[in-house]
């Protein structure tokens, strides 16, 4: 497979990313006393990882710019959402409805995110999990989840 | 004799029900994962590590220990009869495997790998068992400036060995470093990057940061991944499973030379694998009468790079028990483990919990007998698994993540700080960083930060005291030639010949 090179490929956004994941250390981290190099402050090593991180990001994205570097393959907004949704609605639903029917809503959200989707399939999948998700958790394991709705 | 002795302990403890059944449970779930596309060792321990919390730490670590030399069978299997490696550091064997398959001879492929793997397992086991003392009891003679040094000789080596760009990967180490600075600061109580949110003044959880970038942001990626292409085809005539006396004379010289690089390779931080297979095939190929038979159904092709990556994933397990520095993901996660159970990894762990240390090994040369006794007859099942569709298999791995993750947290808070990893984990993957060194450098963080203060504090601010010491300078001088290495254009070739395949 042929991956075409760019300046504004997977070079300049990890590069971006390491910048901003140091300045962000960086400055949040500015309250915090560095102290000296014998007596090191809680905030001696965070400096230093962060400088080195903007350090880093600067090489990456300047390297990008000059020689360009692998296109970020496209984004399935499809995948992404689906994901958020998923989990989403397992941490919503897991406190109040238990897990039975949070393992049930789960799963066929989960399922939604498949193009390709057979609703036999989803039915079973998710009925078949979530047995055995109560009967590993629950009855094996014995960790004491809420079973079913109040 | 010590060893005698040590190994006696170990098998008392590994040949329990319990140990023996999760043993068990732990090479077929290995099988199974290596076989199944989509689905690799460090998901499948990201996503089991919540539930080894609720098992006796050997028992659980004998468990996942099975996971990761389990898969590594599992993926020969594909390799050989779809052409398509089912873990990473069997893509060698697809090379001559698929071949043979091709060539009637897929039985022979098969066993061949088995056999080869069993022997590097067995022994590279002894290996770690012979030299994990030693190691140890020099490791415990270094003070905190050692100890620095060597963390830093082990995060720089896995990262220049490690596929990929060196520098993004430094990059991830460095924010793996800084995520496990997060929380109370251990020397001073000052709290660091908390953001009055409780569930971060322990520091970030390491099952969820782990659930959340190798099994959310997995998941996340396979699917956009799916949804483009479709599935391969498997061949389904095995034949034969016995060797020709000629194809036992090809392999058997390729096992051994095959255990003994990856036995070699495998104490490496960050090669695991993926290195000492392709070591041993480049190695079977200069020696090879008739090179051009390789690529064409050659055994030694298979017997050799087999051998060697079995043989190199018992061994990378001596860095993280005698010093406890992991060398790869699996390592880091098998380091999880052990601190979910309030087991810090160093070189304390052969001594002060050696039913744990003799416990595991006793228990990976028992894996590899079952793997062996299991693998060929059962090779009828793993194909018929190959079918099952990623569209059945990723809900799956999704629910168990989150049922994972709450049963230890009892906090919904926490399946949206997994959701922001896997969301974290997969933007890194989209711009080309694996999130493997970030592992090893969370791992790592806060005790390299305890170290460096103290050596710091012990020689009164002065840094040469790291180049003073001649154990500390030697890790230093094999860093810095590591990082040198990277930038020679020839090692480059090499290493870009080996991502690619």
């Amino acid at each position: 497979m042929q991956v075409s090179r760019t300046r504004a490929g997977q070079g300049l956004g990890a590069g971006l990313m390491f910048i901003c994941f140091g300045a962000l250390g960086l400055w949040f981290g500015r309250g915090l006393a560095t102290g000296s190099a014998q007596e090191m402050g809680p905030g001696f090593a965070p400096a230093l990882v962060c400088s080195g991180m903007v350090l880093v990001g600067a090489i990456v994205l300047v390297r990008s710019l000059l020689r360009g570097t692998d296109a970020i393959e496209a984004v399935s907004a499809r995948a992404v959402f689906g994901i958020v949704a998923t989990l989403g609605v397992f941490a919503a639903t897991i406190g109040s409805l238990g897990l039975v029917v949070s393992s049930l809503v789960t799963v066929a959200g989960a399922c939604l995110i498949e193009p390709r989707l057979r609703w036999k399939e989803v039915v079973l999948l998710s009925t078949g999990l979530s047995v055995a998700a109560v009967v590993l958790f629950v009855f094996v394991l014995r960790i004491p989840f809420r079973t079913w709705p109040v | 004799m010590d060893l005698i002795d040590n190994l006696w302990l170990g098998f008392t403890v590994a040949v329990t029900w319990v140990n023996l059944l999760f043993c068990l449970i732990g090479v077929l779930v290995g099988t199974l994962i290596g076989v199944l596309p989509g689905l690799g060792p460090v998901t499948t321990i990201a996503m089991l590590l919540p539930i080894t919390y609720y098992l006796e730490p050997v028992t659980a670590l004998i468990m996942l220990a099975g996971i990761f030399y389990g898969s590594q069978y599992g993926g020969s299997t594909t390799s050989i009869l779809l052409n398509m490696p089912g873990e990473a550091s069997s893509v060698v064997t697809c090379l001559d495997g698929h071949q043979m398959a091709k060539n009637g001879r897929a039985g022979a492929a098969l066993a061949v790998a088995a056999i080869g793997s069993f022997i590097g397992g067995t022994v590279a086991t002894l290996i770690v068992a012979g030299a994990a003392i030693y190691i140890a009891d020099f490791v415990k003679t270094f003070t905190s400036v050692e100890y620095f040094s060597l963390m830093v000789f082990g995060l720089v080596a896995a990262v220049v060995l490690a596929s990929g760009s060196v520098l993004n990967a430094i990059g991830m180490v460095l924010i793996g470093l800084f995520l496990g600075m997060v929380g109370t600061d251990l020397s001073t109580g000052a709290q660091r990057y908390v953001f009055g949110v409780p569930m971060l003044a322990d520091g970030i959880d390491f099952v969820i940061l782990a659930t959340g970038m190798f099994g959310v942001a997995e998941v996340l990626a396979n699917l956009e991944r799916r949804i483009r292409s479709g599935q391969p085809s498997a061949i389904r005539n095995v034949g034969r499973a016995g060797l020709t006396r000629a194809e036992w004379k090809q392999s058997a010289p390729a096992i051994w030379r095959g255990t003994l690089i990856g036995s070699a390779l495998g104490v490496l931080p960050g090669s695991g694998g993926m290195l000492s297979s392709f070591a041993s095939y480049t190695l079977e190929k200069k020696l090879a009468k008739d090179p051009s038979r390789f690529g064409k159904g050659a055994i030694e092709g298979v017997a050799g790079p087999e051998s060697a990556n079995n043989a190199g994933s018992q061994t990378s397990f001596i860095p993280l028990l005698t010093m406890g520095l992991p060398s790869n993901a699996t390592m880091a996660m098998m380091a999880g483990a052990m601190m979910i159970h309030g087991i810090v990894p160093s070189s304390k762990v052969v001594t002060d919990q050696p039913e744990l240390f003799w416990g595991l090994i006793a228990s990976m040369w028992i894996g590899n007998v079952l793997l062996l006794i299991m693998n060929l007859p059962l090779v009828g099942i793993w194909i018929r698994i190959l079918e099952v569709p990623y569209r059945l298999l990723y809900p799956t791995v999704l629910l168990l993540c989150c049922i994972g993750v709450y049963s230890l947290t009892n906090s919904p808070q926490s399946i949206l700080f997994m959701l922001g990893f896997g969301l974290l984990g997969w933007m890194f993957m989209k711009f080309g960083c694996e999130p493997a060194p970030l592992v090893l450098g969370f791992v790592l963080g806060s005790r390299m930060e305890e170290n460096l203060r103290r050596a710091m504090l012990v020689s009164g601010g002065d840094a040469w005291v790291f180049l003073q010491r001649p154990i500390s300078l030697v890790f230093l001088v094999c860093a810095a030639l590591l990082l040198i290495l990277v930038v020679l254009p020839s090692f480059n070739r090499s290493r870009e010949a080996l991502k690619e395949g």
